[in-house]
């Protein structure tokens, strides 16, 4: 089990939450059409089972979480070193590709994937600053050319 | 057949199929990368293709990459794709033992075996499935999705709760976008002109698989990999072969019975099958664990012969097997095909294309798999953190090409956030998946069954049809197992029954 902690509270509570809203949301779709047409019909079935799943993670949540504290209160846990669920390093990940996937639209491929390559893999540090920009460079010119005049696709 | 025979046997079909063959092995011997992801990526670049040959560098990276895992798995203890799990634990000890290219060669005889086999099983057994299945009508088809979904869940994930919430994720997805009967009326669209097109499957599949498993692999600190041994593979003598025959012909049944589970995929038939013939072999040429031939040969004919499997209900049913059938769904509605009964029964040729493209897959990853080993040292130390952001950029050019459509590589990159808190968190993507997949299914045909009943006596229309009676009978039998309040009252009777 990974991260012994309230996961399940927090994504049950998460999703309970989703749930409810898309809930409301397709209420309003079941006065399209008869209801048994309705383009809500599907969305309010699936909203009420997932609220009804989340409510039963909520409730496994609850109980280990007891289980947990009786173990703590006894004596009996063994001391589980609790790692960081996220890292600061994922966040910028995600970042860089997000920064590279609007600047995508704005400056085309080519410069954008150079730029992104280059930035990226100086981050977490693959290789030499040399074959980072070897790569940089090499590796969008490459697929450029590949998509462009062999697969004859239009690219950004 | 004898159409579908000259559909593929041209040569740029055979040379596509090679190429994927060999791509498949390239792929799946690196760890980090995986088939899915590949496959997903090649289904948008595949788009303006004819779907033969779209078909055939599909299926080729999909017969090369359960095989090329059992590479890495071999030579340093890393399986390049989870299928190989298995077979690493007696190839990596053959390893140690300077038997490297022996282990090599049995796994690729055995995973040419084993895939053939699958296939052949596939032959025989679609046509009458496909027949039977022309029974369904609305009724049928809602529930197949739903049993699909459910089955799903509690196989490929760990808390059937958590794979149904991943499932009606999926389907939510699938929802987006102007309504298919009232056409101005959109669903969760908020006005917006880029959502009333919907969340296409591609990049949605892309982000789920690929982005996913990229933002998994860059979170965790590298792993250096020892040196590895270079090796060439050796073909195994003919009574070796002949010797392990029961074993390849056992496995690969178990393979191709386990494939056709939805959800279920190469991962548990290779382990199934590695757990059999622990039981079932009494004298082993060696320990398990420590060098066996037999713990290579059963695993490795298994995950092949599980394409075989999978395909069945993906193309008599429209429900796949596991991802990459689903992918493979995906690439026959991109070409204006449903899979299901109607496939067969309309378009025999295209069910016999894929066959007969399965069996050259099968060929090449014969030829290549001994080849490739020769090569294989220089390929399966490529580092994550070099591959994965290059792969980024290819899921974004994926995304991109078949509709021209940044909207999509938005999209890409939140479902790949998505599927990278859903692994976080212990959700099923593969349900989620599936759920993206049927969604449309599920949503045409309960309001088509319900049209016809016209909202009257809904569960006896359900009830009424014994196909349909069976299908609830077996999604209810499959959740009321995770109760356990339900599981203990069987097993007491099983105690008194057995008393």
């Amino acid at each position: 089990m990974k991260n012994i902690r309230n996961n399940d509270i927090v994504t049950g509570l998460v999703v309970l939450l989703i749930g409810i809203y898309i809930f409301i949301e397709s209420i309003r779709l079941l006065e399209v059409g008869e209801y048994y047409d309705s383009p809500g019909l599907l969305p309010v079935i699936i909203s009420s089972i997932i609220i009804l799943s989340s409510i039963v993670m909520l409730w496994n949540g609850i109980n280990k979480e007891k289980i947990k504290i009786n173990a703590n209160l006894t004596g009996s846990a063994n001391n589980i070193e609790k790692k960081p669920l996220f890292t600061h390093r994922i966040f910028v990940i995600i970042f860089i590709i997000a920064l590279y996937i609007i600047i995508l639209d704005y400056f085309g491929f080519l410069f954008s994937s150079i730029l992104f390559l280059f930035v990226l893999m100086y981050y977490l540090k693959s290789t030499t600053i040399l074959k980072i920009i070897i790569f940089s460079v090499i590796v969008p010119v490459l697929i450029q050319y590949v998509f462009k005049n062999i697969f004859n696709q239009i690219i950004p | 057949m004898l159409e579908a025979l000259s559909q593929v046997l041209t040569i740029k079909t055979i040379l596509i199929t090679a190429i994927g063959v060999m791509g498949g092995i390239i792929v799946g011997s690196i760890p980090g990368l995986t088939v899915t992801m590949a496959a997903a990526i090649l289904i948008s670049f595949t788009y303006g293709w004819h779907l033969v040959e779209a078909l055939a560098l599909i299926l080729g990276v999909y017969a090369g990459g359960f095989y090329g895992g059992s590479q890495s798995a071999i030579l340093i203890n890393i399986p390049g794709a989870p299928s190989a799990i298995a077979t690493g634990i007696d190839g990596y000890p053959l390893a140690l033992k300077g038997e490297a290219g022996e282990a090599i060669g049995l796994a690729t005889i055995e995973s040419f075996f084993g895939g053939v086999i699958g296939i052949l099983i596939l032959a025989f057994v679609a046509p009458p499935i496909s027949k039977f299945a022309l029974q369904f009508r609305s009724h049928e088809y809602f529930l197949l999705g739903i049993f699909g979904l459910t089955m799903i869940s509690k196989l490929a994930s760990n808390s059937l709760v958590k794979g149904i919430i991943s499932a009606c994720f999926g389907i939510f997805i699938s929802l987006i976008g102007l309504d298919v009967v009232y056409g101005a009326c959109g669903r969760f669209t908020y006005g917006q002109t880029l959502l009333m097109g919907g969340i296409h499957f591609v990049p949605a599949l892309i982000g789920l698989f690929a982005i996913a498993e990229v933002l998994t692999q860059l979170e965790k600190t590298q792993l250096l990999s020892s040196a590895v041994p270079k090796t060439i593979g050796k073909i195994p003598k003919l009574a070796t072969i002949k010797k392990y025959l029961y074993i390849t012909i056992r496995s690969s049944f178990i393979g191709t019975f386990i494939g056709a589970l939805p959800g279920v995929g190469g991962t548990i038939s290779a382990l199934v099958a590695y757990d059999d013939v622990q039981r079932y072999v009494k004298k082993p040429s060696r320990p398990f664990g420590e060098g066996a031939y037999e713990g290579v040969v059963a695993p490795e004919s298994a995950n092949n012969a599980t394409i075989g499997g999978a395909l069945i209900p993906a193309l008599t049913l429209g429900i796949p097997g596991d991802a990459v059938t689903a992918l493979i769904i995906g690439a026959f509605l991109l070409h204006g095909l449903r899979p299901g009964p109607l496939l067969i029964d309309r378009n025999p040729e295209i069910f016999w294309v894929i066959v007969f493209i399965a069996l050259v897959s099968n060929i090449f990853l014969l030829i290549f798999g001994l080849l490739y080993s020769r090569i294989s040292v220089y390929v399966i130390t490529v580092k994550s953190a070099i591959l994965m952001p290059i792969i980024v950029l290819i899921c974004a050019i994926g995304s991109y090409v078949f509709e021209s459509n940044m909207f999509h590589v938005q999209a890409m990159l939140v479902l790949g956030i998505i599927g990278w808190l859903m692994r976080k968190f212990d959700f099923s993507i593969g349900a989620m998946v599936l759920g993206i997949i049927l969604g449309p299914i599920i949503d045409d045909n309960l309001r088509r069954a319900l049209l016809l009943s016209q909202g009257n006596n809904i569960f006896l229309s359900f009830l009424s049809k014994p196909i349909s009676f069976v299908l609830i009978v077996l999604i209810l039998a499959l959740v009321l197992s995770e109760i356990n309040l339900v599981r203990r009252f069987f097993e007491k009777i099983n105690i008194r029954i057995k008393s």
